[in-house]
């Protein structure tokens, strides 16, 4: 299945190709697992992982804030780095839950 | 009474991992739930060709036809793909195959085991300009890696965790976009007038998709200024102090440490701007600008984490059998780094490694002699898409060549151990194997 067709999905595939000089389309239409992602890094421990892991959400959350997408009501900034990263975290994860789990915490054009 | 307890832990992981591998079996004994999923295989036994086809229609042979491919198939890529299936069902267990570079020792199943129950005080403070984290946490983490059949496992200590930490991260200045209404509606009208194909294997409509969406979407971010800003790396980091007790032991635990520390850890990102100043990654830069010169990619700097313990090591017979000092302090390093060595048309060749060093504070000579008061580790991955390779047909998964060498504190032999695997959706890979 490919990432979501929605604005989440085009803002996070669209930041990741461009960090990492990758195609936007091919990561929405092959849903790669986290452990595929250019983030991650398989060799390290899981505690260094996070901390790199931490190095690449919370730029990307700093670029929603930027692009001034609010939260949903209640949400706060700390929860979605937190389950973002957790997301993150799961190797063999589909990457698509990065969409999940900022949807859940932010409140885009399209979702009306 | 303890032995008993860590033995039978290791029993029930055995326990785990046969139902782990009984899962995927049953599974394709079944009718898959979605009717897209289709997983056909072809054995060769005394020249008779068998064909086991599974897909909507085909639901009343394929048990017999998995047996024979058990039996008669490719086992390592049956096995291969049952770790697979079992590994992205299942959260915290990840199940690979481990092929030794040492032919007198055995290949096998392992299985990688984690999890975790934390409670967190965490906030991102967006106040003064700059995009915060600060965190308290206090948590309980259980991880290691058991290999069958006798295999080696030279991979991860396994541990028993609980522990205090704070972090601070500091992810840039903030900047709000004076566009991003607009940009954002750009992308909606787009959405609305070239809708994404849903599957992902409809290569006709992906490939209209690109040609419709690609050169407007691009647009888009470049007609409001966003292509830049998110090109841009800004300075940021994530530094972290943890107070810690562990259990830490081989992977039955038979032998273990009781282990209370302190740990520092430091993550670093370099800016667009200061790039070059990156030299852990100046040969892998002058690699990657050889063969693309516009790359916005920006590699972070190599992270770093330092622990010092106190180890009580009454219960490792190994130790016992050397010394009567049981007690002793303890360093542990890990630098880890990871970049990107090419990029083809959006494709990355990815590299990370890990190094981890291990060293006992004033060890007595009966350590020193066997060895033992120091340790060190290496893992390291080269990383690609599969389509990079011209003979497979797929854009489906990333292709892994992971090595390890060295000796952890656990290990009774220092070894090297190959490991190549496939990164994938267990549905693309059955359909893969089957054309």
């Amino acid at each position: 299945m490919p990432w979501p067709d929605t604005l989440a999905a085009k803002l996070i595939s669209g930041f990741i190709a461009r960090r990492f000089d990758m195609d936007a389309i091919t990561i929405r239409r092959f849903d790669p697992p986290m452990g595929a992602m250019p983030f991650f890094n398989n060799s390290a421990t899981p505690d260094m992982r996070k901390f790199e892991l931490q190095q690449f959400a919370g730029p990307l959350l700093k670029f929603l804030t930027d692009l001034a997408v609010p939260l949903e009501d209640g949400a706060k900034d700390d929860e979605a780095l937190d389950e973002l990263v957790t997301e993150m975290s799961t190797e063999n994860s589909p990457s698509s839950k990065m969409v999940a789990a900022i949807d859940k915490y932010y409140r885009f054009q399209d979702e009306g | 009474m303890s032995s008993i307890f860590w033995r039978s832990m290791g029993i029930a992981s055995r326990g785990i991992v046969i139902l782990m591998i009984a899962i995927p079996i049953v599974a394709y004994a079944q009718p898959m739930d979605s009717q897209e999923d289709e997983f056909v295989a072809a054995v060769t036994d005394d020249g008779k060709e068998t064909e086991c086809k599974f897909d909507d229609t085909v639901v009343n042979e394929p048990a017999a036809c998995i047996v024979e491919l058990f039996l008669e198939g490719d086992k390592n890529a049956l096995r291969t793909i049952a770790a697979e299936y079992a590994s992205k069902n299942i959260d915290f267990l990840d199940i690979s195959y481990l092929d030794p570079d040492n032919t007198s020792d055995k290949g096998g199943f392992s299985v990688t085991y984690k999890w975790n129950a934390e409670s967190s005080d965490q906030e991102v403070d967006l106040e003064n300009g700059r995009y915060l984290m600060r965190r308290k946490s206090y948590g309980l983490d259980i991880d290691g890696k058991y290999a069958f059949n006798d295999t080696l496992n030279n991979n991860d200590l396994s541990t028993i965790s609980a522990k205090f930490s704070l972090e601070r991260g500091d992810f840039g200045k903030l900047r709000p976009i004076v566009n991003a209404e607009a940009f954002m509606s750009c992308l909606v009208d787009l959405q609305k007038l070239v809708p994404q194909p849903t599957d992902s294997n409809d290569v006709d409509g992906w490939a209209l998709y690109d040609e419709n969406y690609s050169p407007r979407g691009k647009a888009c971010w470049t007609d409001y200024g966003i292509d830049e800003i998110a090109k841009s790396y800004d300075a940021t980091y994530v530094y972290a102090m943890d107070f810690h007790a562990n259990l830490e032991g081989n992977q039955d635990y038979s032998d273990k440490n009781l282990v209370f520390g302190l740990s520092a850890a430091l993550a670093m990102q370099t800016s667009s701007k200061n790039k070059k100043r990156n030299i852990f990654d100046f040969p892998f830069r002058l690699m990657r600008e050889s063969f693309s010169n516009d790359s916005s990619y920006v590699a972070p700097w190599p992270s770093v984490k330092i622990d010092i313990d106190s180890v009580d090591a009454s219960n490792n017979e190994m130790r016992e059998a050397l010394t009567s000092e049981l007690k002793f302090t303890r360093a542990t390093g890990e630098v880890a780094f990871q970049t990107i060595l090419a990029n083809f048309k959006g494709d990355p060749v990815r590299f990370n490694v890990s190094y981890r060093y291990f060293y006992e504070f004033s060890a007595p000579n009966e350590i020193k002699a066997a060895n033992m008061d120091s340790f060190d580790y290496v893992a390291m991955s080269l990383r690609f898409p599969a389509r990079l390779i011209p003979i497979i047909d797929t854009d489906d998964y990333e292709f892994y060549f992971t090595y390890t060498t060295g000796q952890l504190p656990f290990d009774l032999q220092s070894e090297k151990a190959f490991e190549v695997g496939i990164s994938t959706n267990i549905s693309q890979l059955a359909r893969l194997f089957g054309e």
